[in-house]
């Protein structure tokens, strides 16, 4: 079964089209899809397509062979799919500790749960641990959002994306505003951490790109231009036109 | 109902909404521009009546008390934003509301307090207490002027917004606040500016007004809702859908008070809800 | 800070059960009637302080909750108290379950108008249309202190106050347990990022819904109890006044915090006492220290206090 399929997916603002008839296809192993395009080419927009953000002008959107076209943001969540922002987009006057647990506890049973109190949940902050620690988020488990680096910050953006356990995580410019060696540092953390997952990756980043993908996809003025293996892509023509040398081996 | 009663009614609608026209562009204008919602608005128009009163009082002229209502207005406006807004802006939208709403609170008290509580109808001025007969049957003349000006205060705004360098920058600042910032516009100035206008307009219209809607100290509090009906219901962005959703409004109320009087003041309301259900960013809401 | 709270509400409740009978019998009026008011506000508090849906409706949900115990029992159609407040929070949850479904559907600014206009419509028609059942402009008078049944009669002042801390306790109990709850988190979550928490598979609709109407009810419980102090209801508890009274105290107590409520029903009930025997320009004045407060005072008693002490958990900005 596929793990997402995307079929003719088109999305205009008015007269201005963002996604022009995109389809492809992301099987179950495959691990490392990353997307990329210079800005402007409607990556996020993509992303906003099949998370849920908003409804697409046309075409359809399948996850796990499921059509959820036309379903919520909200309930596609609860079919194996998440999602991390370019912005990082966090709790501000929650712990770390806490937004993690808002992450887990709508997937538990105990999400409506009015009367018994969330720190009796042992497993819910059993499993937070466990997730800050694998990311060496643990130290600052009880601090505030304010108090974290943007590097940290970013962690736990994506931290918060992978706490629901998805069957495919799209991540929006996962280093986006990392220095060099964090940005190295966290995608030898998204190979590791993320075996099992299937990953849909935005990267402005050309090392960490072409570093972390299996197979790439090159968006150009909402349409895929070219998708394949990173050599592949590499060699393409039409990318270097688009790119205008913007990656030099 | 007669042919002439109802031209008449309708004429009383059409005159109210343009009272409510003053009003609600300036407070239009506040949310569209700095996304505050001025419950005090109401208060100005309020303000303004009472204050053209006294000096019509005292000097008999109509012209001076116009003036006077006006600047009553546009000084409150100016001392909010100096000194309450400025200090919230970046902070949650419904502070400011509360405050406002306190403000409100403070200035019907103080008009209270300055000119008690009895009512006051103002009598227009000499040349225009008269009727003219519409379809037979007579109808003030001085409505027929509230109409006028109405309509000559919104060809000024429109005029100022579309054509001149101060509107285009306000329109700039309802577009987008910090381009407007990154390409030299004193945004605050703006600010301060666009919420005196506002309150002068409300001065304004309170003394106009106040031949049709006489002055006590609830009126404040009456119409600021009744204001906001007419941004929720005509959407920001739009002054010609401002006025349409004004003059919709006031002949609503007034037909409404005029066919079923046991339900008063509740047909603007279920228009309220009725378009927020239908399309809540407004009837002529433009952008965003 | 949280080390000390069970003892200082302990300390409280032994104060309130020990101390307060004990005193003069204007004292008792006033400690209920703040009580009374405490629960009114902490309805906003759930609402607007924590899960940050400003609402100009709560005296809705307040008035006709008092209303209907009122048309109940002046005209003998109920006796029983147990039923006729069962029967008002019957309605108000009705009339929330419906007001709600239609007000959520709309945001922030336009939420508050609705839920203004709902609550005004509702004023309206007490006031007019259905007068022969709730007397207009005049209200409803001698409404009947509550008998409980095993020959305990709320008569007296000390009695009536028993009943009210009772109430109170059991409302402040049910609000502090959601409040610690993991739907008590979510809902915080909503108030400060509501896009995320969608984007995490929150229904987030659904929780504004439910808190939405578990608001209505503990206003509703405020009413009911404020319809047997008094006696007598009007208009005025079903007026937007009151509804935008709510929030002031509310944010004079401070917002989205635990001793908020009371710390506003306290200033809001204590300066109105005492301000009104000087003054009838009670509202101005109210005004002002709201303005006050918000300006230098972020945060409220509850933010102040909390700051004295060091850590407090406040809804600071």
């Amino acid at each position: 079964m596929d793990e997402l399929r995307v079929e003719n997916l088109s999305m205009s603002f008015g007269a201005l089209e963002v996604v022009k008839n995109v389809s492809f296809t992301i099987t179950g192993e495959e691990r490392r899809v990353v997307l990329i395009g210079p800005n402007g080419a409607g990556k996020t927009t993509l992303f906003n397509l099949i998370s849920g953000e908003f409804p697409p002008s046309g075409g359809s959107i399948h996850l796990l062979g499921r059509n959820i076209t036309s379903t919520p943001c909200h309930r596609r969540m609860h079919l194996g799919l998440a999602r991390t922002f370019q912005v990082t987009d966090l709790f501000p006057y929650f712990t770390v500790t806490e937004n993690v647990l808002l992450a887990l506890q709508v997937h538990d049973r105990c999400a409506y749960q009015m009367l018994r109190p969330l720190k009796s949940y042992r497993r819910l902050y059993r499993r937070a641990e466990e997730l800050l620690k694998s990311v060496r988020l643990y130290d600052k488990r009880n601090d505030t959002i304010s108090t974290l680096s943007h590097g940290e910050a970013r962690l736990l953006e994506i931290l918060l994306g992978i706490a629901a356990s998805p069957r495919i995580l799209l991540l929006d410019e996962p280093t986006a505003g990392l220095t060099r060696s964090e940005a190295t540092w966290l995608a030898t953390l998204i190979q590791e951490l993320l075996k099992d997952v299937t990953l849909l990756i935005i990267e402005h980043d050309m090392n960490v790109a072409f570093d972390l993908a299996e197979r790439m996809m090159v968006l150009y003025q909402g349409e895929i231009i070219a998708d394949g293996k990173p050599d592949e892509i590499r060699e393409n023509p039409r990318v270097r036109d688009v790119y205008l040398g913007a990656y030099r081996e | 109902m007669a042919l002439s009663t109802l031209v008449s009614q309708v004429l009383n609608g059409i005159a109210f909404g343009m009272l409510l026209f003053l009003l609600g562009a300036g407070l239009s204008l506040m949310f569209g521009l700095m996304g505050v919602v001025n419950l005090a608005h109401g208060a100005y128009f309020m303000v303004g009546g009472y204050a053209g009163l006294s000096v019509l009082d005292a000097t008999g002229s109509f012209l001076l008390a116009i003036f006077a209502g006006s600047a009553a207005g546009a000084f409150l406006g100016f001392l909010t934003e100096r000194f309450l807004m400025r200090r919230l802006y970046g902070l949650r939208g419904h502070e400011s509301i509360l405050l406002t709403f306190a403000l409100s609170l403070v200035l019907s008290d103080l008009s209270l307090f300055l000119w008690t509580g009895t009512p006051r109808w103002v009598g227009p001025p000499a040349f225009l207490d008269r009727s003219l007969a519409i379809l037979g049957a007579p109808y003030p003349a001085y409505r027929l002027a509230i109409i006028l000006i109405g309509l000559v205060i919104f060809a000024c705004l429109y005029w100022f917004q579309e054509r001149t360098i101060w509107g285009a920058v306000v329109r700039a600042g309802v577009d987008n606040k910090e381009m407007a910032t990154g390409i030299g516009i004193n945004v605050p100035l703006v600010f301060t500016m666009v919420f005196s206008l506002g309150a002068f307009l409300a001065g304004f219209g309170g003394f106009v007004g106040s031949p049709i809607l006489g002055l006590h100290t609830e009126l404040g509090v009456e119409i600021i809702m009744l204001a906001l009906a007419v941004v929720i219901v005509g959407g920001i962005g739009s002054l010609p859908g401002c006025l349409a959703t004004c003059l919709l409004l006031g002949l609503s109320d007034t037909l409404g008070k005029v066919l079923w009087p046991d339900y008063a003041s509740l047909t603007i309301y279920l228009v309220v809800v009725i378009v927020l259900l239908v399309k809540p960013s407004g009837l002529f809401a433009r952008g965003r | 800070m949280e080390r000390w709270r069970p003892i200082s509400i302990g300390a409280l409740w032994a104060f309130c059960l020990f101390v307060v009978p004990a005193l003069p019998e204007y004292a008792v009026t006033l400690a209920t009637s703040i009580i009374i008011t405490a629960i009114y506000v902490w309805s906003a508090n759930l609402l607007t302080g924590y899960t940050g849906l400003v609402s100009l409706g709560q005296a809705m949900f307040w008035g006709s909750a008092a209303y209907v115990v009122a048309i109940l029992t002046t005209r003998g159609i109920v006796t029983n108290f147990y039923l006729a407040a069962l029967l008002a929070l019957a309605m108000v949850l009705i009339l929330s379950a419906f007001f709600g479904a239609l007000a959520l559907k709309v945001k922030r600014l336009y939420f508050m108008v609705v839920t203004f206009a709902f609550g005004h419509v509702v004023w309206c028609i007490a006031m007019y249309p259905i007068q022969n059942i709730t007397l207009g402009y005049n209200g409803i008078r001698g409404i009947p202190r509550p008998h409980l049944g095993f020959s305990i009669s709320t008569a007296t002042t000390v009695s009536f106050y028993y009943l009210v801390l009772a109430g109170a306790t059991v409302c402040f109990t049910l609000v502090s347990f959601v409040i610690r709850s993991p739907f008590g988190h979510a809902i915080v979550g909503i108030r400060d990022n509501e896009h995320r928490m969608t984007a995490l598979g929150y229904n987030t609709f659904l929780y504004k819904y439910i808190c939405y109407m578990l608001s209505a009810v503990v206003a509703g419980a405020g009413g009911i109890l404020y319809a047997c102090f008094n006696g007598y209801v009007n208009p005025a508890e079903l007026h937007w006044i009151w509804s935008g009274d709510a929030l002031m105290a509310m944010f004079i107590g401070g917002a989205g915090t635990f001793w908020g409520p009371l710390w506003g029903a306290l200033a809001y009930v204590g300066l109105r006492y005492w301000i009104s025997s000087y003054t009838m320009y009670w509202f101005g004045i109210e005004g002002m220290i709201f303005i006050l407060v918000v300006l230098f005072f972020r945060g409220g008693i509850a933010g102040f206090t909390g700051r004295l002490m060091k850590g407090g958990t406040t809804w600071t900005n």
